[in-house]
């Protein structure tokens, strides 16, 4: 049985159910079939709070009117998730739902006024001017020692024309208590006097965000000495130089910036070089420097373009990589050798000329990702092929049967890629009906003969159980 | 040399767990011994837990997307184990496995609160509740 809570308004919740009752003419206390509550009340306080906070405001007021002990719950988790889209249209006027949104907000402050805190503050809407609502929400949540903010301004299709809230900087000046700071497509007004200052900040999100000067975002990121996960998403034209010692894990994503990362503490670095609207790869040669960092361990590249040699000594820049995902990326016409001791992980995914000029050494390797989607010269994806032999798991994924059957003068001539694989899964987008399954079959087990274990498209063909 | 823990389910049965897997639970790592009995959790919750602790260990990068994919389908289960590995992990003080069970149920309770608010109060509108909530406290 769950202790009883002291919460204000909680006899509300019975006026509230008893209001419900009448006006439905009645129904019985229970909660539809939901055998979830008779669980729920046998795990402890803390716990149930946290399920709770996942759920966005609306989920949390629907929830309330279906159990008492669901009601307490819900008015003591603290927190705001306000959703423009979440729901059903109600009409079909835009200005009309629009009103009904802004007033739903505004009632659901209301409601929480008397609250001293607020654990987290989520937005997300589309902006069609009305800075006065946006703005007393902000104000609201930050007076409240907000820890996690997530400020999102929806657009269609990513469009970047249009109108850009303005974000005060003097806003989010005294806000000591926040830990997590999550905009998308605002404007941030910087203070020419005061210095952002965020002393507990360890997440900072930030998408299609814009600064009023180029070093807005520097003097951000100066500010914010607890800083752990940074996340950059389509912001362009910033000098970015990221040196501080507690920054574990970066992810810039669809950046046109400089970028310079001296950060020697990194953990885990993922890079995406195209422009994500119009497909093209960001020149970054001049513009992307990553020191070598001891502690790093994963590395995640797509859509980029490598400069010659770049991989070279990989292994005493990065002595910690346990994991590298080259997704989509392309190469100056050099050639890639990869050394790598410590590599556990690779993933390997289409990635156009890179095939033939490709060579990997890493004895350590337990798992290997590998995804090709156009049919290749067989030649070259034997070649390819041999670089993960030393694997001890290869996954396969490949978009058309015919990718994996190996001409058969091919399979008479040359010996094959995968000598000692003994675990293989295979996934294949599409079975051709021309490929027989025994061709198939034939041309798996020439391309690696001592396979224990086999899978082709989740169904087990080899299963040696000795094998864990 | 990595030390073996040893974890004894509420039905006695043990499991062996390496010191990488077995330090992702708080209550293990603040425990002096290496043998910690878990109460009210059986084997089959226990064996669960233990496997995710394995997974998870060996794979430190928990924004891997091999490991959220695994991890998505881990707590696909039956709202009767998930409750139970919510409790075993609660207990085990493995917040990261707390967190993500505790994510699925919010899930589940959002498409129930759905589905049966529409069935049971099918003229139940959120905004209008929220105002009618507004009222009652006075403004």
């Amino acid at each position: 049985m769950a202790k009883k809570r002291k919460i204000s308004g909680s006899c509300n919740m019975a006026n509230r159910n008893k209001r419900i009752k009448k006006e439905e003419e009645v129904q019985s206390q229970n909660t539809g079939g939901m055998v979830v509550d008779t669980y729920t009340s046998q795990l402890p306080e803390l716990v149930i709070n946290q399920i709770f906070s996942h759920l966005s405001t609306k989920s949390a007021i629907r929830a309330s009117i279906l159990s008492k002990e669901w009601a307490s719950v819900c008015s003591s988790v603290l927190i705001l998730d306000i959703d423009e889209d979440e729901g059903k249209k109600q009409s079909a006027d835009h200005r009309d739902r629009r009103r009904k949104f802004l007033k739903f907000l505004s009632n659901c402050l209301k409601i929480r006024e008397k609250e001293k805190y607020l654990e987290k503050f989520r937005l997300r809407m589309s902006y069609f001017g009305g800075d006065c609502a946006i703005n007393k929400s902000l104000s609201f949540a930050l007076e409240r020692n907000v820890k996690e903010l997530d400020i999102c301004f929806k657009r269609e299709n990513e469009v970047r024309k249009g109108r850009y809230y303005c974000l005060q900087q003097t806003a989010l000046n005294n806000a000591k208590s926040l830990t997590i700071l999550k905009l998308e497509y605002l404007k941030i007004e910087e203070d020419s006097i005061d210095t952002i200052s965020l002393p507990s900040l360890k997440t900072l999100s930030l998408k299609a965000v814009k600064f009023m000067t180029n070093t807005g975002f520097s003097r951000l990121y100066s500010g914010c000495p607890s800083i752990e996960y940074l996340s950059l998403t389509s912001c362009h034209g910033w000098d970015v130089r990221l040196s501080s010692l507690g920054l574990k894990h970066l992810e810039i994503l669809c950046c046109e910036i400089k970028l310079k990362v001296e950060a020697t503490n990194l953990e885990s670095f993922k890079f995406r070089g195209d422009n994500g609207l119009r497909h093209h790869i960001i020149d970054m040669r001049k513009n992307f420097y990553i020191a070598s960092c001891q502690t790093l361990r994963s590395l995640e590249f797509s859509h980029a373009h490598f400069a010659i040699g770049w991989f070279k000594g990989l292994d005493s820049r990065f002595p910690l990589l346990e994991r590298l995902v080259l997704h989509t990326c392309f190469s100056y016409s050099g050639i890639i050798n990869i050394f790598s001791q410590h590599l556990k992980s690779f993933v390997f995914h289409e990635c156009g000329n890179i095939l033939s000029n490709f060579s990997m050494t890493a004895p350590n390797l337990s798992e290997a990702t590998i995804t090709i989607e156009e049919r290749r010269d067989y030649d070259r994806l034997r070649n390819f092929l041999g670089n993960f032999d030393c694997s001890k798991k290869i996954r396969l994924h490949v978009n058309e049967t015919e990718v994996c059957i190996f001409p058969e003068e091919m399979r008479k001539k040359y010996s094959p890629p995968l000598p000692s694989l003994k675990h293989l899964e295979v996934e294949i987008d599409t079975f051709t009906t021309v490929v027989t399954h025994s061709a198939l079959m034939d041309s798996l087990r020439w391309m690696a003969p001592s396979l224990e274990f086999l899978s082709i498209n989740r169904i087990h063909y080899i299963y040696d159980s000795r094998i864990s | 040399m990595s030390r073996v823990f040893k974890l004894k389910s509420s039905d006695n049965e043990t499991f062996e767990v390496e010191e990488a897997a077995a330090l992702l639970s708080e209550t293990i790592k603040s425990s002096s011994s290496t043998e910690i009995t878990v109460p009210n959790v059986k084997a089959e919750i226990l064996g669960k837990v233990v496997e995710w602790c394995n997974k998870h260990a060996e794979s430190e990068d928990t924004k891997d997307q091999l490991i959220k994919e695994w991890d998505a389908e881990f707590v696909s289960v039956d709202q009767h184990v998930l409750f139970k590995l919510i409790t075993a992990a609660d207990y085990l003080q493995i917040k990261e496995l707390v967190d993500q069970l505790t994510q699925r149920v919010g899930d589940m309770i959002k498409a129930k609160t759905l589905k049966t608010v529409e069935m049971t109060y099918p003229t139940f509108n959120v905004e209008r509740e929220v105002q009618e909530e507004l009222k009652s406290l006075g403004f």
